[in-house]
């Protein structure tokens, strides 16, 4: 997939703006403060229908403005394709090719792998930020396994509201048996789903980080709450219901699970340098983007923030080379860290404050 | 700017399901423009239904002066009981004829996040239709939404010692159908679909 134009209103601090990303790796340069993120938010909202960050979406509205807009022209799943987005402060309206649509409808179309400096955590952080990274990337693969997480999630709000109940003794533990059923089901399928997405995406993060230049080789490792199926769930939650009844909320399933990154052999939470780090976050973007092109056919746009600043020259030029070979990359560079040095492989758009 | 009467008329109407400003306005202008007659009809007739409908009290569904039509019919079979969230839920399987048994209406899928538990719903009532015996059948038709499963699998375990239970096939989990169906899922229905008891 290719974008070839992006046009905004009213988002953050552009009035209007206008990008027509190469088909390879753009950068887009500029000093701090000069909107060079936002347009790369523009881009994610244009292609996803959101922004790149879990605060509320209306907060890109430009201050003073009611509504904003983004148009993306491009080429998706082998056509011609023109998306709009238009926000306001309470609504959001989606259209690909002039038809109305829904988030996950866009996002059926296009696909995108982002990178921004707060996924640096990946590594070091608590379980919850490598679980939605598995998540995402599972959507990203399978764009339609949203529909389980959100049902594996508001089913698990309807048991902790049963256990509240019982231990207010309002209501029986009978009133369990249906929720913990429903549980195990969605609970083995989003297993199920991690446990593939891991044993395809290992391999290519393996190469990645390779390919990044690391010296230690690295891995990833699936660690699930609970391995097995929907039975094995289903007798877990029934014997620790007692132990969810006194705790009043449910104690096991994969909302407890976590994803081990490893460098030479070793958990990459104790033993990785900064470096290190962001070598093996941006390995596994990759490997996500490459999996992404093995599912869907189809090579997702790259958009990385504020990804070279920390990176030295050879790894610099590693990663670009990588992204261009993969396809098209949107990245953004202030002048101190420059894209001079790269000049032959990245095409180079300057944003003025 | 609309007087406050035709104000207050389209707020009344905001309230009605489904019902957004822009619709209640059209609403409440083609109500002030019909003749009054038409217009007064329609509020004699929310009056009048209210004034006179009331849960039948054997299946729950809406009934006028005691049982409702369908509980009233003789020619019914009496073994076999359709349970089904909402009175409007009995009108498509009726004119689908292929059901001529009785029916029993729960008043909602349970929802303990939202305050709706076994004692808001007509779940006892049917425990009691089904031990006075009689009962061959139990179908519970409850939506295939996480609501109404739950709502099938809590009435199945109270029932499944008393008569046989069934459930209406619906393959995969989550109101989906195959158009739903991603590769892990797919895989996972052609294993084999729950049956209701397992
Ligand atoms: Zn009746």
């Amino acid at each position: 997939m290719r974008v070839d134009l992006l046009r905004v209103a009213d988002l953050r601090c552009h009035v209007v703006g206008e990008l027509r990303p190469v088909a390879g790796v753009t950068a887009i340069v500029g000093p701090n403060g000069s909107g060079k993120t936002s347009l790369l938010e523009a881009v994610h909202l244009g292609i996803n229908g959101t922004g790149l960050r879990p605060t509320a979406d209306s907060r890109m509205i430009r201050d003073g403005a009611d509504e904003l807009g983004v148009r993306i022209e491009g080429e998706a799943g082998g056509a011609p394709t023109m998306t709009r987005v238009r926000l306001t402060k309470g609504s959001r309206t989606i259209e690909l090719d002039g038809v109305q649509v829904d988030g996950r409808t866009l996002r059926e179309r296009w696909a995108a792998v982002v990178f921004i400096p707060d996924v640096l955590d990946l590594v070091k952080r608590g379980p919850s930020v490598r679980r939605v990274a598995m998540d995402r990337a599972i959507e990203g693969a399978w764009p339609r396994f949203e529909e389980h997480e959100r049902a594996y999630r508001q089913t698990m709000e309807q048991r902790n509201a049963v256990l509240r109940r019982v231990r207010r003794r309002e209501g029986t533990e009978d009133e369990l048996d249906p929720w913990d059923r429903q549980l195990a089901d969605h609970g083995a399928l989003i297993t199920e789903a991690r446990e593939r997405l891991i044993e395809r995406l290992a391999p290519f993060f393996q190469e990645r980080v390779e390919l990044l230049g690391s010296p230690h080789a690295g891995d990833l490792r699936y660690e699930p709450s609970l391995p097995g199926d929907g039975a094995a769930l289903l007798q877990a939650l029934r014997e620790r219901r007692r132990e969810d009844i006194e705790r009043q909320t449910t104690g096991i399933g994969p909302h407890l699970d976590d994803l081990v990154v490893e460098l030479g052999g070793r958990d990459a939470r104790r033993s990785a340098s900064q470096g290190e780090q962001r070598t093996l976050v941006l390995a596994f973007l990759l490997a996500q983007a490459a999996l992404v092109h093995e599912t869907r056919g189809e090579t997702p746009l790259l958009l990385l923030d504020d990804v070279l600043s920390e990176l030295d020259r050879d790894r610099r030029t590693r990663l670009v080379e990588l992204g261009r070979q993969h396809g098209q990359v949107l990245l953004t560079a202030t002048g101190a860290d420059g894209v001079d040095d790269l000049a032959d492989l990245v095409h180079a758009l300057e944003v003025r404050a | 700017m609309l007087p406050p009467s035709a104000e207050a008329l389209v707020r009344e109407l905001t309230r009605l399901p489904g019902v957004g400003r822009r619709s209640a306005q059209r609403l409440a202008v083609h109500l002030l423009r019909v003749p009054e007659g038409d217009a007064l009809q329609l509020a004699t007739a929310i009056e009048t239904a209210r004034a006179r409908i009331r849960p039948c009290p054997e299946c729950y569904g809406f009934a006028e002066d005691g049982l409702c039509p369908i509980c009233r019919d003789t020619r019914r079979e009496d073994n076999v009981i359709c349970v089904v969230e909402a009175p409007q839920d009995v009108d498509p399987i009726e004119r689908s004829g292929a059901f001529r048994g009785r029916y029993h209406v729960l008043g909602g899928a349970l929802s303990p996040l939202d305050g709706v538990d076994p004692e808001d719903l007509t779940i006892s009532q049917l425990v009691q239709r089904v031990e006075r015996g009689g009962i061959d059948e139990v179908i519970v038709a409850t939506n295939p939404t996480m609501t109404g499963e739950a709502t099938a699998a809590y009435i199945a375990g109270l029932l499944r010692e008393h008569t046989r239970i069934t459930r209406l096939a619906s393959g995969l989990p989550v109101g989906g159908d195959l158009e739903f169906a991603d590769e892990v899922t797919l895989g996972r229905a052609l294993e084999g679909r729950r049956s209701i008891d397992a």
